[in-house]
């Protein structure tokens, strides 16, 4: 009876000391998804998730956290302990313009540690395939001569979409309306029911949808291969890549080891061209940046789009 | 004597006026809507105020039954339920509670039947969900600072 | 196309396709039945495993997913007066008053025939009338939204029972709860006193749980003293052929439900919820027993459930000829689709047709895995009943507190969910209904998002009085929610003039 305790007492020490041990990652993984199921940010979770379980040898659990426009689930993130075990999809402007524009979001944008930038959603702007304008000049014309008489439908307020149209505004001297909506789905629709003149859609939408669009413009530096006959906003003149960027993020303070080995397992997934492939087929722009490139372009995003909301008078507004 | 009526109607005023505090901010497309609902409600109110003092025979108090002392140590249950759960996480907190109401709510059964019962079905019911939601359907659920 | 239709329908049949459509059925049942566990969740869980198959055995065990999970709400509907997601709110109304009959089985039977008819009539129309009905999606703009909104609101007259008056001002209680958090359209930070956790508004599953299941939980424990159950139940033969002659003598009644149910599950902004309360509303009008609702008879509950599973196939008809999901659900099939490369449109119904009309015909062929499943089970769920109370009260607040986390793993939602629960039943012994507080709580942000966004179309267009007053189905909508008001008034005199010859 003795002997058999102390087998077991040996057992559970070595099996403690081997779990403490174990090279990372130990525990299952979780991975939050902050906007709904079937969303971009979820989809490309679900493709990633069978693929990191195998690069890292354990489970990824995938969890909701939705609200806020995705600041439940980046408050979250943020307050979880930074032991390499909780990341979340991040979205780019969101995690700079929350914390900016509402005072207290949960979450300051300097929590979060981006651990890789994987792909970007080009931003154009779209007219129905009958509509008058035939070109960004047409529209910018019309919108001169008719001020606030054009609605652009967008997504959100203080979003991606909206710091765009405000961009547009300003670049070419216009006054347009802008109609926020609560996501792609009921934008697209209002869109195509001709309830609004124009709209500000995400790639993947404009794609979907590109037998009954015409982009006039869009936000990227170059042409994009299943969109050739818009153009870019640089190559019209207008000085803007509007964008929305959707990455991964663990919280500050987690071990930089940890956070290599999950950069690294990002990155690997990134760099297979099936997924590469699957993703420009949906119409998104793949990107590869690292944790150093992400933390460098999200600081330069955050000075550019300071200075425009800035210019707005709009920090802290509310 | 309560009155249902006027019960009714001061809370539904007092909310509206919390609600009036906190529109003062907002902005004018944000605020419309808020403003609107906040006026309909806070006439309704009025209104079924007006009823209760004129027709007070009108708004009479549905009784509590005569268990509503049960009803107080079953609410209060939850509430401890809840406060609970951050501490010794979900499955502990929930055998505690489904044992312990299961014993308050099956007292015509003798003392150590009453006892038995209430343990086996809180252990066992607890535990199986708790499996079943945790390990088959991968639901995640609350974790308590001394136990996960 | 009877061709395709032979070829779709022997693809279904085909191993391994069958099975998964029965596992994905069963597992819709499941999840429907357990408040907090939502359709569109269940159905993103099972997107990584349909990367491994081949993209029709993925969207055949989706649709046996969301069909299932379509009836499967209603269980929890009728045995514990909690909706199983928010598409059986109605179901409630009578399904609980049955069980407490000793009638759960009847309740359940109703619930699984009307579900069939309800699928078999919707998948009819999106075979048959696609193209014209996809084209109701986008008539729909911020106008017909914001009238529809109100139209729905003319249903409190139906939920309040007793006091009109205070139906009203649960539903204005319900608007009001339902602008917390952060301003979709002007981005304000509302009534969150402080609390980051509170920006993402309130959770309308947090909502029903805490308004139906914890006030029933109170209730139950004050009628301890009388009733050690909720109802008994003895299970005996003929139950079943007996429920479905009844409702097969009522044609009109599954025939407006189901049409009701794939109208609504077509228009993206509003969903099964929305269909079941104005499909109940509906058949209240037109029955000719108005007082019987509510006090539990079958044709409440079938109203409400032939409209719900008539969702999914009209959430799925805009889908696949536009590309534009009519339910949340609907989107994440939508993903599904665009992950093996399908793109809606046109084309899945030349290049694809194959896999189209599988996923098409997959709904009919679940609709009928589904009314097995269901009559079958319905005499086992029935006897949940006879559990006791001591058992079933704590037993139900433990599933709440796991719902109502489960859904956003906030755990502020359980802690709102709680004082819901102790409000409604305090509101109950004040007259209120919670019927017309969550009828709010769903119309408050289509009402809000239909008036500021019309109001900023408007004012580009020249006249916001001229946008919302002139668009020719916006003054449908209008004349419609004029009559539905007036409704009660109209049918009170009609009757006096027929007593009077």
């Amino acid at each position: 009876m003795r002997r058999l305790v102390w087998t077991l007492l040996l057992y559970l020490v070595a099996f403690s000391l081997a779990a403490s041990a174990a090279p990372f990652p130990a525990k299952p993984l979780t991975y939050i998804i902050c906007f709904d199921p079937g969303g971009q940010s979820d989809l490309e979770a679900r493709r990633q998730q069978p693929l990191l379980e195998e690069l890292l040898g354990t489970s990824v659990i995938v969890q909701y956290k939705i609200g806020g426009g995705g600041s439940l689930g980046w408050a979250e993130l943020a307050n979880s302990p930074p032991d390499g075990c909780t990341m979340a999809g991040i979205n780019l402007p969101h995690i700079i313009l929350q914390p900016l524009l509402r005072g207290d979001a949960g979450y300051s944008t300097e929590a979060i540690v981006p651990l890789a930038l994987f792909q970007a959603t080009p931003i154009g702007l779209a007219v129905a395939k009958d509509s008058p304008w035939q070109t960004l000049d047409d529209f910018v014309a019309y919108a001169q001569d008719h001020p606030g008489a054009i609605t652009v439908g967008g997504s959100g307020t203080y979003s991606g979409h909206h710091l765009a149209h405000l961009q547009l505004e300003k670049l070419t001297n216009t006054k347009l309306s802008y109609v926020p909506f609560t996501g792609a789905a009921p934008q697209v629709a209002a869109f195509l029911g001709g309830h609004i003149s124009a709209m500000l859609a995400n790639s993947n939408d404009l794609v979907l949808h590109r037998d009954k669009v015409r982009v006039l413009a869009f936000g990227a530096r170059e042409r994009f291969s299943l969109l050739p006959d818009a153009p870019t906003f640089l190559e019209l003149g207008l000085d803007m890549i509007p964008s929305i960027d959707r990455g991964v993020g663990v919280p500050k303070g987690t071990p930089l080891e940890q956070i290599a080995i999950l950069e690294q397992a990002f990155l690997t997934i990134m760099e297979r061209p099936d997924i590469q492939e699957a993703m420009i087929s949906q119409g998104f722009v793949p990107l590869r940046l690292s944790r150093e490139e992400s933390q460098r372009y999200i600081r330069e995003m955050a000075e550019e789009y300071g200075a425009i909301l800035q210019e707005l008078n709009l920090t802290g507004a509310q | 004597m309560f009155n249902s009526d006027l019960t009714a109607a001061s809370l539904v005023l007092g909310i509206s006026a919390l609600a009036w505090t906190q529109t003062i901010h907002f902005s004018p497309l944000g605020g419309i809507f808020v403003r609107f609902v906040l006026g309909v409600l806070t006439l309704l109110g009025l209104v079924l105020l007006l009823k209760g003092l004129w027709f007070p025979e009108m708004g009479l108090w549905q009784q509590p039954g005569e268990d509503f002392r049960l009803v107080l140590s079953m609410g209060g249950g939850m509430a401890a339920y809840l406060v609970l759960i951050p501490y010794l996480g979900f499955l502990l907190a929930s055998i505690l509670f489904f044992s312990l109401t299961s014993w308050l709510l099956d007292r015509h059964a003798h003392a150590e039947k009453r006892f038995l019962r209430s343990c086996s079905a809180g252990i066992g019911l607890t535990v199986l969900f708790f499996l079943a939601f945790k390990y088959a359907l991968s639901v995640p659920l609350p974790a308590g600072v001394l136990w996960g | 196309m009877l061709a395709q239709a032979a070829i779709a329908f022997g693809n279904i049949f085909a191993w391994p396709n069958f099975a998964f459509l029965t596992l994905g059925t069963f597992a819709g049942i499941v999840v429907g039945c357990l408040p907090g566990l939502t359709a569109t969740m269940a159905l993103a869980l099972l997107v990584p495993f349909t990367f491994t198959m081949p993209a029709m055995e993925g969207l055949i065990m989706l649709s046996g997913l969301y069909i299932g999970a379509m009836y499967g709400d209603a269980i929890p509907a009728t045995l514990i007066n909690t909706p199983g997601t928010p598409s059986a709110i109605a179901t409630t109304f009578d399904g609980f008053p049955l069980a407490k009959k000793g009638m759960a089985q009847h309740s359940l039977v109703a619930a699984a025939f009307s579900s069939l008819i309800g699928g078999l009539v919707g998948t009819a129309m999106l075979l048959f009338l696609s193209p014209p009905l996809a084209k109701i999606a986008i008539k729909f703009g911020p106008g017909e939204y914001f009238w529809m909104a109100i139209f729905g609101l003319t249903i409190i007259a139906t939920l309040s029972t007793g006091s009109i008056l205070k139906g009203l001002i649960g539903g204005a209680l319900g608007l009001l709860l339902s602008t917390v958090g952060i301003s979709p359209i002007a981005g304000d930070v509302r009534f969150t006193f402080g609390l980051p956790s509170l920006q993402g508004g309130i959770e309308l599953i947090v909502a029903l749980i805490g308004f139906f299941s914890l006030p029933q939980v109170l209730e139950m424990v004050e009628q301890y003293h009388l009733h050690k159950h909720i109802g008994a139940f003895s299970p005996k033969p003929g139950i079943n052929m007996q429920v479905i002659r009844e409702l097969a003598r009522k044609p009109g009644l599954l025939l407006r439900s189901s049409l009701v149910g794939t109208i609504v599950g077509i228009i993206p902004g509003a969903g099964g919820n929305i269909a079941s309360l104005v499909s109940y509303n509906e058949a209240v009008r037109w029955s000719s027993h108005p007082e019987q609702f509510g006090q539990g008879t079958i044709e409440g509950v079938a109203a409400s459930e032939a409209a719900n599973s008539a969702v999914v196939p009209g959430a799925l008809t805009p889908l696949l000829t536009l590309g534009i999901p009519g339910s949340p659900a609907a989107a994440v099939i939508l993903g599904t689709l665009l992950l093996h490369g399908l793109r809606p449109g046109p084309e899945l119904y030349t290049e694809f047709s194959e896999i189209t009309y599988a996923l098409i015909f997959s709904l009919i062929v679940s609709s009928g895995v589904m009314f097995i499943m269901g009559l079958w089970g319905s005499q086992w769920f029935a006897r949940m009943i006879n559990f006791p109370v001591s058992f079933l009260a704590p037993m139900i607040t433990f599933l709440s507190v796991i719902g109502s986390y489960a859904i956003r793993n906030n755990y502020l939602d359980v802690v709102t969910m709680l004082g819901f629960g102790f409000l409604g039943y305090g509101s109950r012994k004040l007259g209120f209904h919670p019927g017309p507080i969550v009828l709010g709580l769903i119309l408050g942000p289509m009402a809000e998002q239909g008036l500021v966004q019309g109001m900023i179309i408007g004012r580009a267009s020249g006249s916001i009085l001229h946008y919302f007053f002139s668009r020719p189905l916006s003054a449908v909508l209008i004349l419609l929610s004029i009559i539905s008001a007036l409704w009660p008034f109209l049918a009170k005199s009609y009757r006096r003039q027929i007593k009077r010859g």
